[in-house]
């Protein structure tokens, strides 16, 4: 299961943070949510070709930190972007390994 | 995770277009974004950030557009009985958590002719752009062009900036074919717009109908005593009062001399608490109004001439 960002959603993109507006979930999130920082680095991979770890193993080799640290941020973000419905799970193969 | 940035105006903005489609979409409301987004989209001013978004709506979609926007917490901004009776195109819809306002037309000034026939030969012709994702419709280049044009006319002393725009549309139009240039000036003619929007139109190069005379359009009369007028507040306030029945007009003149201590707090929120700064925030106000008096009798006698002031043209503003 890899998750990707959810359909219908409204967002401008900029090189390091993103604003975006659940717009089919208006009434109760009435107002955007930027991310910007470590949020923006794991929302920019949420595009559904990715599962959980390889997005965590492609922030531990941008940054350099530790992957149990990054494997738990990255967790309980999606975990809340899930539960905002932000992001959806798709059954989506893997990309093959580079 | 969620930074603590703040949302910059201009990502509200285009935000802000998108939700207005997506909830135009839901109720099969007709909505066309309007001056900011699409004149940038179009070329016709250079990109900066606005304070609002403009949604013009079709008219009979206005109630069902305003009400998808109060269910997802925006809502009508307070404003005093002057602006009301002033302001009688739009109304202005704010939301605590956003940084911008969204000013929903249901009408757009210097188009005379009927409302909903104006908005339906625009929306015939309109265009779509992406905003914040999401595909929102927009006039063609010619409405565009024609509605700066009228923005600008309107009240030229606003702001040196609707000046420095009202020149960059003539110098943008100027390089545009003669069909297109056509296109506008019939477009104008459709629209009721080519008496307001007459000193714009003839520098298409174009030829154009006879400027209707005064006391033909009350309308047409009107718009010419403001714009003459600089636009200033005392002429848009002394037009208002001239809608108004006969029995009605003093009270209404009252008013706007001597607005209510609430609706004077509303306009002027600046002004400290306390009967001192009020008596001398309103005795500025009254100074202010007098000297626009000279303005005022200017448009009075352009429109009893029927001329549409040009003086923008000319870069005297």
């Amino acid at each position: 299961m890899n998750p990707t960002q959810a359909s219908g959603l409204a967002y401008v993109a900029h090189d390091d943070y993103v604003v975006v507006l659940n717009l089919p979930r208006i009434e109760e999130q009435q107002s955007p949510y930027v991310f910007e920082g470590a949020a923006f680095e794991i929302w920019s991979r949420i595009d559904g070709t990715r599962t959980e770890d390889q997005i965590v193993d492609e922030l531990v080799e941008a940054t350099g930190a530790e992957r149990e640290v990054v494997a738990r941020d990255t967790r309980d973000f999606l975990a809340t972007l899930r539960g905002l419905g932000l992001v959806e799970d798709t059954q989506h193969a893997p990309l093959p390994p580079q | 995770m969620v930074g603590t940035r703040g949302l910059a105006i201009r990502d509200a903005v285009a935000l802000v277009h998108a939700l207005g489609a997506n909830l135009a979409a839901r109720v099969g409301a007709r909505t066309l974004a309007i001056k900011g987004a699409s004149a940038e989209h179009h070329g016709l001013r250079v990109e900066r950030a606005s304070a609002d978004a403009d949604i013009w709506v079709r008219p009979p979609d206005l109630e069902r557009v305003t009400a998808q926007l109060c269910e997802c917490g925006w809502v009508r901004r307070e404003e005093s009985q002057n602006t009301s009776s002033l302001v009688a195109h739009s109304i202005t819809i704010v939301h605590g958590s956003w940084p911008c306002d969204i000013d929903v037309h249901w009408t757009f000034p210097g188009f005379l002719g009927e409302a909903g026939y104006v908005f339906d030969v625009l929306w015939e012709r309109r265009q779509t752009m992406t905003q914040a994702g999401v595909e929102v419709f927009i006039p063609d280049r010619a409405g565009a062009v024609l509605i700066s044009a009228l923005h600008a006319l309107r009240t030229p002393v606003q702001t040196p900036r609707h000046a420095e725009e009202f020149r960059m549309l003539v110098d943008v139009c100027a390089e545009m074919s003669e069909a297109e240039r056509r296109d506008i000036v019939d477009l104008a003619i459709e629209t009721g717009a080519v008496d307001t929007a007459r000193p714009f139109l003839e520098t298409l190069r174009v030829p154009l109908p006879e400027p209707t005379p005064p006391g033909v359009n009350p309308a047409l009369d009107e718009w010419r005593a403001r714009v003459a007028a600089d636009g200033v507040v005392g002429a848009q306030a002394l037009i208002a009062a001239q809608r108004l029945a006969w029995y009605r007009r003093p009270a209404a003149m009252w008013h706007i001399v001597w607005p209510s201590e609430r609706d004077f707090r509303i306009d002027h929120p600046e002004v400290t608490p306390g009967r001192g700064p009020l008596l001398r925030a309103r005795f500025a106000r009254l100074g202010r109004g007098i000297r626009q008096v000279p303005a005022i009798l200017r448009g009075r006698r352009q429109a009893r001439r029927g001329i549409t002031e040009t003086s923008m043209l000319d870069g005297d503003t």
